[in-house]
């Protein structure tokens, strides 16, 4: 498999408190990682490193081998990666196919070219299976809904890494299964690695490659799906095992 | 029943619905007073509205992004005090002061950005622009105190005044000027990315980062853009008078955002239009005007403004609440 993405002992801390403690992995094309960890294991703190949002205080990231620096969210944007949140970063008083080439718009002869986003957003909306008028206002659509929209736009412009912190919770069970195909269908159309937040082991257990878990900071688990259970995630997410290999947990006080 | 409908949005969009009722309301006045469709009179409402209205579309620039100019005032008097300082005290050209005080102007609007973008996300507390610019307000009608000891400074050339009163045409120069500006704006809000994120900052600046759009940057030319604008009319004011006075400005705050919330544009960011800024600047010089005309006392100015702007903004409230019911 090829490899897409791959951090090299990621560091971050937040004043004394670590929230990334020497985080390294690999990420491939067409995989789907499941992140897990209990609330303030660093899920985010990494997710938000990869996405440009701000620095580690230590570590390296590789793209396609090579290291990258991110200046900015709009930086790592234009190298091909992309992020759904939970709480959608749509803004909701804009129409679709604004939300869209935000950032990135579609200029003709000097001017935006309403009409050509209008046209691809639409299009790219439909690839993922959902079909919504680009003039429609985002704070007119559902939960469920703004993921869509949310991850046909990731669809459209993510070339590398797709990201998705959340991006199931707070959903309805309908909302949650359409969700999960559009996930699974834009890992068969694209060729991005994807890496998926969650707090719900059973969203994401039938459609991960791999999960990988933290813990304060820390991995403490990267394993393909097959190999691995509820159970034994469920305790390395407590972190019972850790505590019998007595593991010098004062450094996280 | 589709057309009834389209019609019925149409006219709920506040610039529409406004532009009707002052036509309506200026026929009124007519037929009280005929002299209010005069050409003097009509030159009067060309010149002053077009003043208000580039007022109110630097405000526009403020308000949209998600802050508010509350130096306006305090620019328009460092403005035209500034240009008989430079002109009548030093002997400068004309067109240097001018053009120093403009960048002094948008030197303004720029450390307005500054302040904004250093307690903006992802800051977890932020503070509101309107701290500062408050500040500015107080800061920039002393420093014209100071430096004139309040006097007003006479002694102007007529070319002076040629920047306010030339006539291009029949069309008084502030018209001129004001369709100018009215065109860039358009060009950058609904031709140009900037316009775009202009309104996602205000919107939403914290998503509109995440999307990757360099938020600091739009805040510094659209407030920079807006603080030169005040000053442009602040000197176009002072050329109006032949007078650099720090009597000129300050009464001119409270009108002018009237005149934006009248003209539909929001408190809260996000939300505007130039034409809607336009038919604000008018509107409130329109009531001026009706008072002269129909020489009420001018204490009625005040009254007649404030129950505007009240109602419009309600008239907003209702047709945006009405919007959401609908919807849902
Ligand atoms: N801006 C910040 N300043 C200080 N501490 C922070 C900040 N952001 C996160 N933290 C801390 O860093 C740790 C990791 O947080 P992070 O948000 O990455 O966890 P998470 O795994 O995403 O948790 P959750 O499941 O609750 O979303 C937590 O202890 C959190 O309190
Ligand atoms: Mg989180």
């Amino acid at each position: 498999m090829e490899e897409i993405i791959r951090t090299e002992n990621l560091t971050k801390k937040y004043d004394t408190m670590v929230a990334l403690d020497n985080v390294s992995f690999v990420a491939h094309k067409k995989e789907i990682i499941g992140l897990v960890g209990d609330n303030g294991a660093g899920k985010s703190t990494l997710i938000n490193i990869l996405v440009g949002l701000f620095p580690p205080d230590e570590g390296k990231i590789f793209l396609d081998g090579r290291e990258v620096r991110f200046t900015s969210p709009g930086d790592a944007r234009k190298r091909g990666i992309e992020i759904v949140y939970q709480f959608s970063n749509l803004i909701e008083g804009m129409p679709i196919y604004k939300n869209f080439f935000m950032g990135r718009e579609i200029i003709n002869r000097g001017i935006l070219d309403n009409k050509a986003m209008r046209k691809e957003s639409e299009y790219a909306l439909d690839e993922i299976g959902i079909t919504k008028s680009a003039d429609q206002l985002v704070e007119e659509l559902s939960g469920g809904q703004r993921q869509a929209v949310s991850l046909g736009r990731a669809f459209h412009f993510g070339t590398k890494v797709l990201l998705l912190d959340e991006p199931t919770t707070g959903l309805s069970l309908k909302e949650v299964d359409r969700t999960l195909n559009r996930i699974k269908l834009i890992r068969d159309k694209a060729n991005m690695s994807i890496i998926f937040v969650t707090h719900n082991l059973r969203h994401i257990m039938p459609i991960a490659d791999r999960i990988m878990v933290l813990y304060h900071g820390e991995k403490v688990l990267d394993k393909e799906t097959k190999h691995t259970n509820i159970a034994e995630l469920t305790k390395m997410i407590t972190a019972r095992i850790k505590e019998e290999e007595h593991v010098d947990r004062t450094k996280y006080i | 029943m589709i057309e009834l409908n389209t019609f019925k949005r149409f006219l709920a969009k506040s610039e529409v619905n406004r532009t009707i009722l002052i036509l309506i309301l200026s026929f009124v006045i007519f037929i009280i007073n005929p002299f209010f469709y005069t050409g003097p009179n009509f030159r009067l409402l060309a010149t002053w509205g077009s003043i208000h209205a580039i007022m109110v579309l630097g405000e526009m620039l403020y308000l949209i992004p998600g802050g508010i100019d509350l130096s306006l005032g305090g620019v328009i008097c460092i403005s035209n005090v500034l240009v008989g300082v430079f002109v009548i005290d030093n002997g400068l050209p004309i067109w240097l002061a001018v053009f120093i005080v403009l960048l002094i102007g948008a030197a303004i609007g720029f450390s307005s950005a500054l302040f904004a973008n250093a307690f903006s996300p992802p800051l977890k507390f932020l503070l509101p622009v309107f701290i500062y610019t408050i500040m500015l307000n107080f800061v920039l009608v002393g420093i014209g105190r100071i430096i004139t000891g309040a006097f007003p400074i006479y002694g102007f050339t007529e070319s002076y005044s040629l920047i306010s009163k030339a006539k291009i045409g029949p069309l008084p120069i502030t018209f001129v000027y004001l369709i100018i500006i009215v065109g860039i704006f358009s060009y950058i809000f609904y031709f140009r990315p900037l316009g775009w994120h202009i309104f996602a900052t205000g919107l939403n600046d914290e998503v509109a980062r995440k999307v990757g759009i360099n938020v600091k940057k739009t805040r510094l030319i659209a407030f920079t853009l807006g603080s030169l604008l005040q000053a442009f009319a602040g000197i176009i004011i002072g050329s109006y008078l032949s007078v650099g006075s720090v009597l000129v400005g300050p009464e001119y705050l409270l009108p002018i955002l009237a005149g934006a919330f009248i003209g539909g544009i929001s408190l809260a960011g996000g939300e505007g239009s130039p034409y809607g800024a336009v038919v604000g600047g008018f509107a409130v010089y329109l009531i001026e005007n009706i008072i002269v005309v129909l020489a009420l006392p001018s204490f009625w100015k005040e009254v007649a403004t404030g129950l505007f702007l009240f109602f419009f903004v309600l008239f907003d409230f209702y047709q945006k609440r009405k919007r959401i019911f609908t919807r849902a």
